[in-house]
C-alpha cells in the first residue's frame, strides 16, 4: 500500500496524468478507510550521510507505531502544494515532523492535527516532540558508572541553559556530589573560567564541556585538553565530536530509539489538536561513545566499564 | 621546476573555492552543528566502523578519498600511500613496491579482501591475469607497511592490503553509474542495498572494457634474437597490449551476527603488456576466474569477557589462456642455436587451476583489567588441481623427441614436459597476542604466531609493540616484528620452462623489521605523521642462472637485503570546505649479495592531494605523485630510470541532492612520459627504454542514484 502512495506522491510532479491513473489504479486496491488515518511523516531531503539519521528515525517510528504510516519527503523550499494535497488526501490523525523544516511547513498550513516534532534541537514556541539533545542525567549517570571517583563536577554553561544546569545540578545532588556551574555570555570569559577551573581541578574533579555559542572554540578546547591530560582530570563533553579530540567520553542519539520514542509520542497525541504548553522533552535514547586513549590514561580500563554498552570506542 | 611551469594552472585552482561556493540547506547545517562533521555522522550511523588500533605503521583510505583520487582501478589509490609504489612488471600487472622491497612477482605483499587472501599458489601473487580491479565496492582500504605475520601468516611480508568492501548498513537504495575515456574504455556498475526484516543484503556488479593503453616499446627480446640468428622478427618497435574485459559481482548478506558473502571476478581477453617473456605479443590473451565465498560469524559478547570470530571461506582461481601465447612471435627461431623459425612463433598456453579452503576461529578474552588477550587457530588447505599446457617448442612426451619447428601445438598437460605439476599445501597455525596497560600511557603488544606448512615445516613469528601516550596530542609506537613468505609453487616446482625452473628443497624468505612511529596533532585541523624504519630480508628467492648452457634459471635462496627510511605524512584541513594532504618518503635499501644499491624502488616519492568539496555539490581535486630515484640492478649498465611525476584533476558536480553526479577525470594532465622499469637481460636487457605508463587518459562519468 505505501509502495502506491508513494507512487501517487511522485506522479504528481512528473505528470498530472500519470499521478492520476496511478491514483485511481492504487484506489482499487487500497481499503477506502486507508484514505484517513495514521501518521503521516514529513522530512526533508537531505543529501547522504545525514539522509540515514532520517531513515534510522523513520524506521524507529514505524516499530512504535501501531497504525498505518506515510512518508512525505520535502524535495524543495515551495513544496507547500504538495504537501498540503497529500494531507487532503491522507487525513492523517498526526503529523510528525523531522527538522527545522518540515515543522515550519507544517505550521504554515495551520492544521487541525496534532504536530509532535523530531530531529530538532529546539523551537522558539512549544511544541510536543523529543529533542535531539540529550538529557544530563544521562550524560551524567555515564560519568558516574565510567569513573565513579568523581566529586565535584565543573560545567560553563551559556546564559539561557538554566533548566538544563538546575536539572544536572539536583541530579548530581542525590549522588552526593556537587555541580559547580558558571554562566557566561562570551568567547572570552568562557575562557577566563575555564582558565580558573583548570587551576583549581583535582583528579577527583570533572570539567562538563557543555554546548553552547561561546564555549566550543577550538583554541579554548585545545587549552582545556592540554592542561587537563597533565593533570589527569576527566573531561566529558555533550558534544560527541570532542571524544576524537580528547575527551573521555560523550553520548549521542540513538536515532532508531529516538525514532520509537516519537512513535510513541504520536500514538499518545493522536487526534488531540491541543495547543502544546510543553517544550520539547530531553533524549534518553543515546549511544555512548568513549575515547580509549584517554581513558587509558586517567587508569580508567576499558575491560573494567564492560557493563556499560560502548557503542563507539575511538 | 614543475609546479613552476604550469603556474597559471595551480594558481586558477586555489583562487577556484570562493568563486563558486554557495549556500548549504537548514537540516544539514542543524545535524551537522549538532552531529560534528560528515566524518562523525558516518561513524555515528555506523557506515564506517572505527578501525582496529592493531599497532602498527598503516594507512586508511575510505570511500570518500576514493572518490577524491577519482580512482578507476585500486591500484590509483594504493599509489597515494607514503612509502608504497605501485609499478609494473613485464605483463603490466602490479608491482606493490613496500619500502624498497621490489620483485617481479610480488610475492612479498599479501593482499585480501575482507580479510581473506587473494594469494595464488602458483607464483605467490594475484595471477597473471589480475586484470586490475574496479572500486566502487570498496567501502575502504587498510595498508599496513611492514611486517605482519604474527597476526596474518604467510606473505604479510613487505605489507599488507586489505581491501574491505561496502555493507548494507553503509549504502542503501539503489545507483548506478558509467565511465567512459580514453582507450576506448567503459565502466559500469550498479549496486543495490537494503534491508529486509533483519535481513541486510548488499549486491554490486561492476564491468569494464577497454582497449587499453597502447604505448610502443622500441625493442624487445626477440629484437636481441634477432640480431643473434639473423631473423627478423621482432615486432618492435611496436604497441604494448593493455586490453581486458572484466566483471565484478559481489553479494552479502547480513543476519544478526552471521555475514555471508560470494563473488566473483572474472577477466577475459587481457592483454599481456610487453608479452609474456618480454617479447610483443599484439594477440595473446589471459583470462581468469576467481570466485569466493565466506560465511563468518562475529559475536563481541559471547559471554560477559568473551568475544567470538568465526570465518570458514573458499576462493577458486585460474589463470587461462584465451588466445595463444607467443613466447617469441612468429618467424622466431626461439633460441640462437635453433636455425629453424617456428612458423606461428613460439607458442606456450600455460593454465593453471586452483582452489583454496580456510577456516579460522579467534577469540578476546576481557576479564583481566589490564590485559586485552586474543587467540586463534586456524587451518588452510590450497590446492593446484589441474594444470594444462599445449605448446609447440619443447620435447613431446609421447615420442620423447623434439617438437620440431613448424608442429602443430602439442598437450603436454600431467608429463614432465609441462610447466608444472599438480599439487596441494596444507597449512595450520596457532596464535596469541596480548595488549598490556604497564602504566597509564603505556601498552605493550606482543604476538606471536606458529605455522606448520605440510611443504617447508614450522616457523613461528613473533611481533612486539610499545605504545607511549606521551602528550594529549602525541602518540609514540616502537614496533618489532618478524615475517615469512612461503615459496610459491612455481619457485618450487617450476618445470621444462624454457627461462625458470623450479627448486623443491626452498626455504620460506624471512624478514626482520624494526620501526618507530610519531603521530602528532598540533592543532585539530593538522595531523603529522613520522615513521622511520630498518628492515633485514634474508633467503630472498631469486632465480638464478645456471652454470649449464641452458640460459635457464633455478629458484635459490641467495638473496639478503637489508634498507631503512623515514615516511613522513601531513593531512592538514584548511577549513570546512579545502583540505590538504600530502607524504614524503624516502628509503635506501642494500642488495647484500651484489654489494648494491638494491634496485627498481624509487628511494624517494612525494604524493600531494588537494581536494575542495563545496556545499553547492562541487568537488575539485587536484593530486600529483613524483617518483624519484631508482636504481638499476648491479649489473645493469643502463643509466637510472627518469623520474617522473603525474598530475591529475578531477572536477566532480552533483545536482538533485546527490541523486545525480557528474564528473570530469583527468590522469596524467600533463601527458608525462612516466615509465616503470623493464629488467635487465644479458647481454643486453631485452627492453632496454623501459616500460611506458599512460600518457593523458580523460574520463567522463555519470551516477545516479534511484
Amino acid at each position: 500500500m505505501r509502495v502506491f502512495n508513494r507512487e501517487i506522491q511522485t506522479g504528481y510532479g512528473r505528470g498530472h496524468l500519470f499521478g492520476l491513473a496511478l491514483l485511481l489504479f492504487g484506489q482499487l486496491l487500497i481499503p477506502g478507510h486507508a484514505l484517513s488515518s495514521g501518521l503521516l511523516i514529513i522530512y526533508p531531503n537531505v543529501k547522504a550521510p545525514y539522509n540515514k539519521i532520517y531513515r534510522s528515525i523513520i524506521k524507529g517510528i514505524e516499530e512504535n507505531y501501531p497504525a498505518s504510516i506515510k512518508e512525505f519527503r520535502l524535495e524543495s523550499r515551495n513544496d507547500n502544494n504538495r504537501l498540503k494535497q497529500k494531507i487532503e488526501q491522507y487525513q492523517p490523525n498526526v503529523i510528525m515532523t523531522l527538522g527545522k523544516l518540515s515543522l515550519k511547513k507544517a505550521r504554515q498550513l495551520d492544521l487541525k492535527v496534532p504536530i509532535v516534532a523530531g530531529a530538532i534541537t529546539n523551537t522558539e514556541t512549544p511544541v510536543i516532540g523529543v529533542s535531539m539533545t540529550p538529557d544530563p542525567e544521562i550524560i551524567l549517570s555515564n560519568l558516574l558508572t565510567i569513573a565513579p571517583f568523581i566529586k565535584r563536577v565543573f560545567v560553563v554553561a551559556n546564559t539561557d541553559r538554566q533548566q538544563q544546569i538546575d536539572r544536572a545540578k539536583s541530579f548530581l545532588a542525590r549522588r552526593g556530589k556537587t555541580l559547580q556551574s558558571e554562566e557566561v555570555s562570551s568567547v572570552q570569559q568562557a575562557a577566563d573560567k575555564y582558565l580558573a577551573i583548570i587551576n583549581l581541578a583535582s583528579p577527583s574533579d570533572a570539567i562538563w564541556l557543555m554546548r553552547g555559542a561561546h564555549l566550543n572554540d577550538p583554541s579554548i578546547l585545545m587549552l582545556v585538553m592540554e592542561a587537563a591530560w597533565k593533570k589527569k582530570i576527566v573531561v566529558f563533553s555533550s558534544n560527541p565530536t570532542h571524544v576524537k579530540r580528547g575527551v573521555l567520553f560523550s553520548v549521542y542519539p540513538d536515532n532508531f530509539r529516538m525514532g520509537g520514542a516519537l512513535g510513541e509520542l504520536a500514538r499518545h497525541h493522536e487526534k488531540l489538536p491541543s495547543i502544546p504548553r510543553t517544550r520539547l522533552l530531553p533524549l534518553k535514547n543515546v549511544h555512548l561513545i568513549v575515547n580509549e586513549r584517554t581513558s587509558k590514561h586517567l587508569g580508567i580500563m576499558p575491560n573494567d566499564i564492560g557493563g556499560l554498552h560502548i557503542h563507539r570506542l575511538l | 621546476m614543475f609546479f613552476k611551469r604550469h603556474a597559471q594552472f595551480f594558481l586558477l585552482l586555489a583562487l577556484l573555492p570562493p568563486l563558486i561556493a554557495s549556500g548549504q540547506d537548514e537540516d544539514e547545517d542543524e545535524l551537522a552543528h549538532f552531529f560534528g562533521d560528515e566524518e562523525f555522522i558516518s561513524i555515528a550511523t555506523g557506515i564506517v566502523q572505527p578501525l582496529s588500533k592493531a599497532p602498527a605503521v598503516a594507512s586508511v583510505i575510505t570511500a570518500k578519498e576514493i572518490m577524491q583520487i577519482a580512482a578507476t582501478d585500486i591500484d590509483e589509490i594504493l599509489g597515494t600511500v607514503p612509502g608504497l609504489h605501485v609499478s609494473n612488471n613485464v605483463g603490466y600487472s602490479p608491482i606493490y613496491s613496500f619500502r624498497g622491497i621490489h620483485t617481479a612477482t610480488n610475492p612479498q605483499v599479501l593482499m585480501l579482501i575482507n580479510g581473506i587472501p587473494l594469494t595464488n599458489l602458483f607464483h605467490g601473487d594475484r595471477n597473471l591475469a589480475w586484470g586490475g580491479m574496479p572500486v566502487e565496492a570498496i567501502s575502504r582500504i587498510e595498508i599496513i607497511r611492514g611486517p605482519g605475520s604474527a597476526i596474518y601468516g604467510a606473505d604479510a611480508f613487505a605489507g599488507v592490503i586489505n581491501i574491505i568492501t561496502k555493507t548494507s548498513s553503509e549504502i542503501s537504495g539503489t545507483s548506478v553509474g558509467l565511465r567512459y575515456g580514453t582507450s576506448n574504455s567503459k565502466n559500469y556498475w550498479l549496486q543495490t542495498a537494503g534491508s529486509v526484516d533483519g535481513l541486510g543484503y548488499m549486491a554490486i556488479i561492476e564491468g569494464r572494457k577497454t582497449d587499453g593503453n597502447s604505448e610502443k616499446i622500441t625493442s624487445d627480446a626477440q629484437s636481441l634474437l634477432d640480431r643473434l640468428s639473423g631473423t627478423s622478427a621482432s615486432l618492435a618497435p611496436g604497441s604494448i597490449n593493455r586490453e581486458g574485459e572484466a566483471i565484478d559481482a559481489r553479494l552479502e548478506l547480513t543476519f544478526n551476527k552471521l555475514t555471508f558473502r560470494a563473488g566473483s571476478q572474472i577477466r577475459n581477453a587481457g592483454g599481456l603488456g610487453a608479452g609474456i617473456a618480454q617479447a610483443l605479443d599484439p594477440k595473446g590473451q589471459v583470462a581468469s576466474k576467481r570466485y569466493n565465498a565466506d560465511l563468518n560469524y562475529n559475536n563481541n559478547q559471547f559471554t560477559k569477557n568473551i568475544g567470538i570470530k568465526a570465518t570458514a571461506s573458499y576462493l577458486q582461481t585460474s589463470q587461462e589462456v584465451d588466445d595463444d601465447l607467443r613466447i617469441f612471435p612468429q618467424g622466431s627461431t626461439g633460441s640462437p642455436f635453433n636455425p629453424y623459425p617456428f612458423p606461428e612463433g613460439v607458442i606456450g598456453n600455460p593454465e593453471v587451476y586452483e582452489r583454496h579452503y580456510r577456516t579460522n576461529l579467534s577469540a578476546t578474552f576481557r576479564g583481566l583489567t589490564r590485559h586485552e588477550l586474543m587467540a586463534g587457530i586456524g587451518y588452510y588447505y590450497g590446492d593446484i588441481y589441474k594444470v594444462k599446457e599445449e605448446k609447440n617448442f619443447g620435447t613431446n612426451p609421447t615420442t620423447g623427441l623434439a617438437i620440431p619447428p613448424g608442429s602443430p601445438l602439442v598437450n603436454v598437460s600431467g608429463t614432465p614436459s609441462a610447466f608444472l605439476n599438480e599439487d596441494e599445501r596444507e597449512n595450520s597455525h596457532v596464535f596469541i597476542q596480548d595488549v598490556w596497560h604497564l602504566a597509564d600511557d603505556w601498552e605493550l603488544t606482543t604476538g606471536l604466531r606458529f605455522d606448520h606448512y605440510s611443504n617447508f615445516g614450522d616457523t613461528t613469528n613473533p611481533r612486539v609493540a610499545l605504545v607511549w601516550s606521551a602528550r594529549h596530542n602525541l602518540t609514540v609506537k616502537a614496533l618489532y616484528g618478524e615475517s615469512f613468505r612461503a615459496p610459491s609453487f612455481g619457485e618450487a616446482g617450476e618445470q621444462a620452462n624454457p627461462l625458470f625452473l623450479g627448486n623443491p628443497d626452498l626455504k620460506p624468505e624471512t624478514l626482520k623489521s624494526y620501526e618507530l612511529a610519531f603521530n602528532y596533532k598540533p592543532t585539530y585541523d593538522l595531523t603529522l605523521d613520522l615513521n622511520l624504519f630498518q628492515y633485514y630480508w634474508k633467503d630472498i628467492i631469486q632465480f638464478t642462472p645456471n652454470i649449464d648452457s641452458s640460459g635457464t634459471r633455478t629458484a635459490q635462496n641467495v638473496g639478503e637485503q637489508k634498507g631503512h627510511g623515514i615516511e613522513l605524512e601531513a593531512r592538514w584541513k584548511v577549513n570546512n570546505y579545502f583540505s590538504i594532504l600530502s607524504n614524503y618518503s624516502w628509503q635506501k635499501s642494500e642488495d647484500e649479495l651484489n654489494q648494491a644499491d638494491a634496485a627498481n624502488a624509487p628511494e624517494q616519492q612525494l604524493y600531494i592531494r588537494a581536494n575542495t568539496a563545496l556545499p553547492s555539490g562541487w568537488n575539485i581535486s587536484l593530486q600529483a605523485n613524483r617518483v624519484m630515484d631508482r636504481n638499476r640492478v648491479f649489473d645493469d649498465s643502463r643509466a637510472n630510470i627518469n623520474d617522473y611525476t603525474t598530475v591529475d584533476f578531477n572536477i566532480r558536480k552533483s545536482f538533485l541532492t546527490d541523486q545525480l553526479e557528474l564528473a570530469l577525470i583527468t590522469k596524467n594532465l600533463f601527458n608525462s612520459d612516466a615509465r616503470e622499469p623493464s629488467p635487465n637481460g644479458q647481454p643486453a636487457p631485452a627492453i632496454s627504454n623501459d616500460l611506458p605508463l599512460a600518457r593523458r587518459r580523460i574520463f567522463g562519468e555519470i551516477r545516479y542514484s534511484l
